[in-house]
């Protein structure tokens, strides 16, 4: 009864078009309200430690504020023409590049619009210029776009982190061998349908240009070896990483790339100017150029951009840990668990109820919702039939990933028909053929626990133990 | 009637021994006053968190748990006697103080803030581990130690030149692997369950500090309980508790001898002329937080030690 | 001009604290890998500026349409149907913050008399200088031998964010009744990406465009 309640309040108040957020705040509120005994006060109490108690989720606002930055300030830009430099040459080349550089800006942004925005954005109309057809482009990106949140880091993995208390270095690790098999098998079959339907390559660049353009994406590449590196290097935790990378993105794009804010349209070396005098002005420009920060409508619209964006999913995730608080008080997971243990499943059968379950659910609800709800019920089971957490929580973004691309709530979906200025329609369709390719690779993953499962085992061994 | 509920909520697995000590006191709570009262365990911080536990209880919304010692000094300064290095030369001593009439004051010391505590519950001594061997206090000279958030904790190690850092347990693990810091002090369990022995190459089996939980109630709901029923729950209490010091001090030693068996990591035993050095560097902590414990207890808890 | 000024000081005030919590995380790292020390009360202060942050954001968020919904349902309807389900949806809206802040009241409350600090915070030395000593304890639950920042202050937005979430929520209600507008404002997470992407489009719900072509 209190789980019907609860979840028929949940769709209804979301159907009535309420914020996600507030429905699943208000279902919970209402059921503890009329089911329970707790008191209101321990609700408003969850509630603030939601918000104040999570370290690990504090990881988010700052990988938002940084691709913020990253978009603006022209580090997409660059990640694109270095992934051109590429592979642009073979037959498909241009969207096989688009997909390497989702992957590229995937490995600097935690989220999967943010990358499908930066990236869609410059290539779709590129390839539609080199005579692609639209739709195969928009397809290739609203796709490649859902490795943002399955190659490191990760909004969605920090939130399983979150809800489970597996540690976040470890997810970030499991999903980079996954996320880089994702990346190739869309290369392939982007390969194969470029012979098929005859589409075009670029010539070749040469050596020099393939050279200036990596330089150029320096400052993006040296972002994966900072985050990466400061969590493993032993420099800094997740959450730490994620506030080094918000500074050094502000810092790239208004100090080096200069396409944002005060130093805009400056230029790196005037007429005649030596090293050392170009050295020195740079940096008096620069001096002089940070108090100016404060008021630049530059910086002040990425701040605002991210906030915007914070703000909306750290409400959903608060709340979403109320919904999960009154399933615990409840003790419905408990009942979940013995429910589904009672059928007496094998864990690959097991398996396919997560992914059943999942995909219905990424048909509706935000990811981070759908993790924090989910993960109590299927986390326990999992333990108990010897799936891996980390496994369980590869499986469980990719099943994210898919939602993203599926309508109605799919936010890549939404990001690409705002790109292309098509319909909703239009892009699920345009989606639509590779995203039998995700399905056949959640199979996989779901299936061969060793894709996840291998780096971070080989990074134990490696220091050397089990 | 409607049986009384008790939530007793905790931050720990089901298989620690205060997890253990959890479900014993559920069973005998239902053996004795089935019917009357049932007790829900809500383990792993299924409910809530050490920081907003003691508050939910203040609220009516959660009965009985089980934080460490240091969480209550938002309650009462005194608890902070607990943290001082060196105070308790041993689990036996720090026993015998527990049950002392000083001991058992100190139980109800946060009443006026609405708290009653039901007993302490062990966990264990701290044990020192870092990536170098620590032998004497000038070998943790500008190491950097995690630290639960204590100040008395924090001067400690400032006691000997090192670098207290506050971090939350959940994170420990991986900053210790990466050697983000050097250090930290826990007991034998906690060391053994989250792996840190894996990721630190020495134990310097110090036994410096003693790290504990209080099992506490509210105020409103325990003196609300009919009396027959408190003196009923407090028995079942008492004997949960005996029942977790049991398996906590058994565990002790299984765990020591699982880390050192595993060659993961080289515990070193202090000599006594190297434990002193410590003893030395550290004693002076005790002046600093004379006035907030107070001398009478501080005097209480070092004769517990003969 | 009166809705430019509160909309630059919200934007203000978010920008400052997303800013603060963000550099208060890259300081600590800083200071510990190159000074090999660290701030004690870092890290309660960045958690509490975080959830400072998004209480007093999300009634912001509400104002620009930052909060995402599903609207595949209410799409499907009559515009006059649409604004009668929009008006049951803000008055769903209002029950949940009526029923935090009943909530939020209680519990501060209970902070306030019992007179619960914070952790690791100390309380600001302006704010110490600017209360009488008198008032110190009595009116404001600041321990004067350990000056920690009080409870009920560090968790007070939970309430002042909600009221203002409140004061949106009628607003939205108001513009709704008399027909102003006709749906809730809801855009969603994908604007916010093309925005910060520099493309600026209108995400078009229906098929329809694609025959006219
Ligand atoms: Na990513
Ligand atoms: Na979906």
């Amino acid at each position: 009864m209190t789980i019907a309640f609860l979840f028929v309040t949940l769709f209804g108040c979301m159907f009535l078009g309420m914020p996600i957020a507030i429905a699943l705040g208000l279902s919970s509120v209402s059921t503890i309200l009329l089911f329970s005994d707790d008191s209101l006060a321990s609700i408003a109490l969850k509630l603030f430690e939601a918000l104040s108690e999570h370290y690990t989720l504090l990881a988010i606002p700052f990988f938002i504020l940084s691709s913020a930055f990253l978009s603006t300030g022209g580090v997409a830009k660059r990640l694109i023409r270095f992934a051109v430099a590429v592979v642009g040459h073979i037959k498909g080349g241009l969207a096989m590049a688009s997909v390497l550089a989702c992957m590229l800006f995937a490995a600097v942004s935690g989220s999967s619009p943010a990358t499908v925005a930066a990236i869609g954005s410059i290539v779709i109309a590129g390839m539609v210029k080199s005579g692609y057809p639209e739709k195969f482009g928009a397809g290739v990106i609203a796709n490649a776009g859902t490795l943002g949140i399955l190659i490191p880091p990760s909004i969605v993995m920090l939130v399983y982190s979150a809800a489970t208390e597996v540690s976040a270095s470890k997810m970030f690790m499991a999903g980079f061998v996954p996320g880089i098999m994702m990346g190739l098998i869309l290369m392939v079959a982007i390969y194969i349908a470029a012979r098929v339907m005859n589409l075009p390559s670029q010539p070749f660049p040469g050596i020099k240009e393939l050279f200036n353009s990596m330089i150029s994406a320096m400052g993006g590449i040296m972002l994966i070896v900072i985050v990466l590196g400061s969590i493993y290097g032993g420099i800094a935790s997740p959450t730490e990483a994620a506030a080094v990378s918000a500074v050094y993105a502000f810092f790239v794009s208004v100090f080096v790339y200069r396409d944002m804010g005060p130093l805009k349209e400056k230029a790196w070396k005037n007429e005649g100017e030596n090293g050392v005098v170009l050295a020195g002005r740079a940096i008096m420009q620069s001096i002089v150029a940070l108090p100016k920060c404060i008021n630049d409508p530059d910086v002040r619209k990425v701040l605002v951009d991210a906030t915007k964006v914070s703000i909306m999913l750290l409400f959903i995730i608060a709340n979403a840990m109320l919904f999960a608080h009154v399933l615990t008080t409840e003790r419905i997971p408990h009942h979940i668990a013995e429910y589904i243990v009672g059928w007496g499943l094998p864990w690959w059968g097991f398996l396919i109820v997560v992914n059943l379950l999942l995909l219905a659910a990424g048909n509706f609800m935000e990811p981070s919702a759908i993790i924090l709800i989910m993960a109590p019920i299927l986390f326990p089971i999992a333990t108990q039939l010897g799936i891996d957490p980390i496994h369980l929580g590869i499986i469980m973004v990719v099943n994210m990933e898919i939602g993203m691309i599926t309508p109605p709530v799919g936010l890549n979906l939404f990001v690409t028909a705002g790109i292309t200025g098509h319909s909703i329609g239009w892009a699920v369709k345009a989606a639509l053929p590779w995203l039998s390719l995700l399905l056949l690779f959640l199979i996989l993953i779901t299936y061969i626990p060793q894709i996840s499962l291998f780096l971070p085992e080989f990074f134990d061994q490696l220091q050397g133990y089990k | 009637a409607e049986p009384i509920v008790i939530k007793f909520s905790h931050v720990v697995a089901e298989n620690t021994p205060k997890g253990q000590m959890a479900n014993k006191f559920r069973d005998l709570v239902a053996e004795r006053l089935g019917g009357k009262v049932t007790v829900e365990v809500y383990p792993s911080s299924q409910l809530y968190g050490d920081n907003k536990v003691l508050e939910a209880m203040l609220l009516g919304d959660v009965q009985i748990a089980a934080p460490s010692l240091s969480k209550f000094k938002k309650y009462t300064k005194k608890v902070q006697l607990f943290d001082l290095p060196f105070l308790f030369k041993n689990m036996e001593a720090a026993e015998k103080f527990q049950q002392s009439e000083a001991g058992q004051k100190l139980l109800g010391s946060m009443k006026r803030k609405g708290i009653v505590g039901l007993g302490y519950l062990h966990n264990g001594m701290k044990q020192i581990s870092a990536s170098k061997p620590l032998r004497v206090p000038a070998d943790a000279n500008g190491l950097k130690f995690r630290i639960m958030p204590s100040d008395v904790l924090s001067a400690q190690f400032e006691a000997v030149n090192a670098v207290p850092l506050k971090k939350p347990f959940s994170e420990v693990f991986t900053l210790l692997q990466t050697k983000a810091i050097d250090g930290q002090e826990n007991t034998w369990s906690n060391i053994y369950s989250k792996k840190f022995f894996e990721v630190q190459e020495y134990i310097t089996a110090s036994d410096h500090g003693l790290l504990d939980y209080l099992v506490v109630t509210s105020a409103e709901f325990w003196d609300g309980l009919p009396d027959d029923i408190r003196a009923e729950v407090k028995k079942a209490m008492d004997e949960s508790i005996a029942f977790g010091n049991k398996i906590a001090a058994e565990k002790d030693i299984n765990d020591r001898k699982a880390i050192e068996e595993s060659g993961r990591s080289t515990v070193i035993d202090l000599t006594d002329a190297e434990r002193q050095q410590w003893v030395e560097a550290m004693k002076p902590v005790w002046a600093k937080f004379e006035g907030d414990v107070g001398k009478d207890l501080l005097d209480a808890a070092i004769a517990a030690n003969n | 001009m009166v809705a430019k000024l509160t909309r630059n000081l919200e934007e203000g005030v978010l920008s400052f604290l997303l800013v603060t919590m963000t550099l208060l995380v890259f300081v600590e790292v800083v200071l510990r890998f190159g000074f090999n020390t660290g701030i004690h009360w870092v890290q309660e202060v960045t958690l509490h500026t975080s959830a400072w942050f998004v209480l007093f954001g999300i009634s912001y968020g509400v104002k620009v349409g930052a909060h995402i919904g599903v609207d595949a349902v209410v799409r499907l309807l009559t515009p006059e149907v649409k604004r009668i389900v929009s008006i049951v949806a803000v008055l769903l809206c209002l029950l949940y913050c009526g029923l935090i802040m009943y909530g939020g009241w209680i519990y501060l409350e209970k902070v306030y008399s019992i007179g619960l600090a914070m952790e690791d915070t100390p309380t600001p030395g302006i704010l110490k200088a600017l209360i009488p000593e008198h008032m110190m304890w009595d009116v404001f639950k600041i321990d004067e031998e350990d000056p920690l920042l009080p409870m009920w202050f560090a968790h007070g937005p939970l309430l002042i964010g909600f009221i203002l979430l409140t004061i949106r929520f009628l607003d939205v209600l108001k513009k709704l009744i008399t027909g102003e507008w006709m749906e809730m404002h809801m855009a969603d997470e994908a604007k916010e990406a093309l925005e910060e992407a520099g493309v600026s489009t209108e995400v078009k719900m229906h098929d329809d465009d694609e025959e006219t072509k």
